[in-house]
């Protein structure tokens, strides 16, 4: 009888402790799921702004597993919550999408390494070795190789720069222009006064504008809308940067592609929690996106290498 | 009284039979449209919106023929092995890699093959920058390419030799084109990429500075351009979308369609 009573207490205590240690166990697993989903949390500055999700699902699908989201586009409020749970998770990464999640995260999450995209003129933002991303401005050399890629007879170009902004740019791409066969002719302007003449010399010596983004020389709509009216007087294309002057006549769009950069931040993102060395820091963007207005470029008569047409995103006709 | 509900009965149930013939007339005439689907691992260009558009005007004096892009390679299987709709007369345009691998899985029957330059097949080339020459020195390294991932490591192991450790320690940045890819490297965002042939003849003569720059390391040997194919056995129900494919090199909108793809033409694959 002491026999059984023995082996029955054994068994009980056995199957208490195993009670016990399941218990322990299902207490401390969402505590580790929220510390794994800690680990990279993202802050996507605005929700309603399509390039933003698109960098959000890319990222996502190329990190590979679960991140932490917050969105910041519900006012003063929600940024104070977001501070709190980021400083209360101290995630080991954040990917921050557009310049507000980026500057809150700056603040809040001083111990994460931050990686930033969709951000205009990175240089702007505060940096530290703990700092990466991916630039939203494609190199010089990108547009004009990409020039030279679907408008073959292009081989001069304006370009109107103000030395305060675009300097070591202007540089830069007089410098990539000689490798593409292009002559840049560049006009450095220091106040939105000196445009016209500025405008109306290049566009006289040249084959196109290229407009770039540069407060000074586009310091207004109206400023914005004269440039558009000269160079089509002048029966010349206008290259852009932006979908948005489509609509005033721009012949060729090229920006940096999001699902790219998210991808680039996707792997910045696991290199940084692989204690892997992330070089460069802030990468430039590696994949393009283009739009041809095949309408101006028939109404300029602009030669376009139809071979190229596979590498288009968008014709506009 | 009773006889305005009785009105309005009548009213209600002649709306609801007329909105049924509607759609069943609808849904006749939708199963009755030919859809030639595409799907190209090879590329990652997000162009689809435009390339419908311009298909789709190119198709329409056909009849009632459709070109619908697809980016998922689960979805267009699907459609390749529902294969029947009430027609049955869809068309399938897929990449030679594609075609091999489902032709293990699905009876379907290549009809036409993509030219371009006079060939129905073309070379993927991998390309370093100037410090690099041994396979070796990638280990690790970022690889652009503009395919999927899957068709990317096919690919590599093509070009690099059966080393599996070094192909899995490549890391793949997919970019939108192969003009992209070449481009990576010399921004230092990739040590090296993976483009056609046709694609670094042209940057060499859009941009010599850039290609002295590069090395190409190797390269495969010829493969099948992307081809038009429909489920075997069908009977010939697909002739109208074939037929409107086949004559695309005869007008500017089918032109223009065919340069959208990346081709300069359809030529007929002889059966042996």
């Amino acid at each position: 009888m002491r026999k059984v009573l023995h082996m029955k207490t054994i068994k009980f205590i056995a199957l208490g402790t195993l009670l016990g240690l399941f218990t322990a166990f299902a207490a401390l697993t969402p505590a580790r799921a929220e510390v794994k989903a800690a680990k990279v949390a993202v802050i996507i500055s605005d929700s309603t702004v399509s390039n933003y999700k698109t960098a959000l699902e890319e990222f996502k699908a190329g990190l590979g597993h679960p991140v932490l989201e917050f969105a910041l586009d519900r006012g003063a409020d929600s940024e104070k919550e977001v501070e709190k749970t980021l400083t209360k998770l101290r995630p080991e990464v954040i990917y921050c999408i557009g310049t507000r999640a980026y500057l809150l995260a700056a603040r809040a999450a001083k111990g994460s390494k931050l990686i930033f995209s969709s951000v205009i003129n990175y240089q702007r933002l505060p940096r530290g070795e703990k700092s990466f991303g991916v630039a939203n401005e494609l190199p010089p050399r990108a547009y004009l190789t990409l020039y030279r890629y679907i408008f073959p007879g292009i081989t001069t170009i304006g370009l109107i720069y103000s030395k305060q902004y675009n300097q070591e740019w202007a540089l830069d791409a007089i410098e990539s222009a000689k490798e593409a066969g292009i002559t840049l002719v560049a006009r450095a302007i220091n106040s939105k006064d000196e445009l016209p003449a500025a405008l109306n010399e290049v566009v006289s010596e040249t084959q196109a504008l290229w407009l770039i983004p540069d407060p000074v020389v586009i310091s207004n709509r109206e400023a914005l809308v004269r440039i558009f009216n000269t160079v089509q007087q002048h029966k010349k294309p206008v290259f852009s940067y932006s979908e948005a002057y489509l609509s005033l006549g721009s012949a060729l769009v090229i920006s940096a592609d999001t699902p790219t950069i998210a991808r680039q931040a996707a792997g910045l993102a696991r290199e940084v929690l692989s204690n892997s060395s992330a070089e460069p820091a802030v990468q430039s963007p590696a994949g393009t996106y283009i739009i041809l207005n095949m309408k101006k470029a028939l109404e300029y008569k602009i030669e376009v290498d139809m071979d190229a047409m596979d590498s288009v995103n968008r014709i506009v006709r | 009284m009773l006889s305005f509900v009785n009105k309005c009965k009548g009213v209600i149930c002649y709306t609801v039979l007329l909105h049924i013939t509607v759609l069943a007339f609808g849904a006749a005439a939708a199963a009755d449209k030919t859809t030639i689907y595409f799907y190209n691992p090879e590329a990652s260009i997000n162009n689809f919106a435009s390339l419908k558009k311009e298909l789709d005007a190119y198709l329409s004096g056909y009849g009632s023929l459709q070109f619908q892009p697809v980016s998922s390679p689960e979805v267009f299987e699907a459609k390749v092995r529902q294969g029947l709709n009430a027609a049955g007369s869809d068309i399938f345009i897929m990449s030679g890699w594609h075609l091999a691998a489902l032709r293990k899985k699905i009876a379907i029957e290549p009809l036409m093959t993509a030219i371009v330059k006079g060939r129905a097949t073309y070379k993927k080339v991998i390309v370093a920058g100037r410090s690099v020459s041994d396979p070796a020195q990638l280990k690790g390294a970022t690889v652009a390419s503009a395919g999927t991932e899957a068709y990317t490591k096919y690919l590599l192991r093509k070009l690099l030799g059966k080393d599996e450790d070094l192909v899995n320690s490549i890391k793949i940045l997919i970019v939108p084109k192969d003009i992209d890819a070449l481009m990576a490297i010399g921004f230092g965002m990739a040590k090296a990429a993976l483009a056609s042939e046709l694609t670094v003849e042209k940057l060499q003569a859009v941009n010599p500075a850039q290609y002295r720059l590069l090395n190409q390391m190797s390269k495969t040997e010829d493969m099948p351009l992307p081809v038009v194919v429909i489920p075997a056995g069908k009977n010939r129900k697909a002739d109208k979308g074939l037929k409107a494919l086949s004559e695309m090199d005869n007008s500017a909108e089918g032109r223009n369609g065919l340069k959208m793809l990346g081709f300069d033409s359809w030529s007929s694959i002889n059966k042996e």
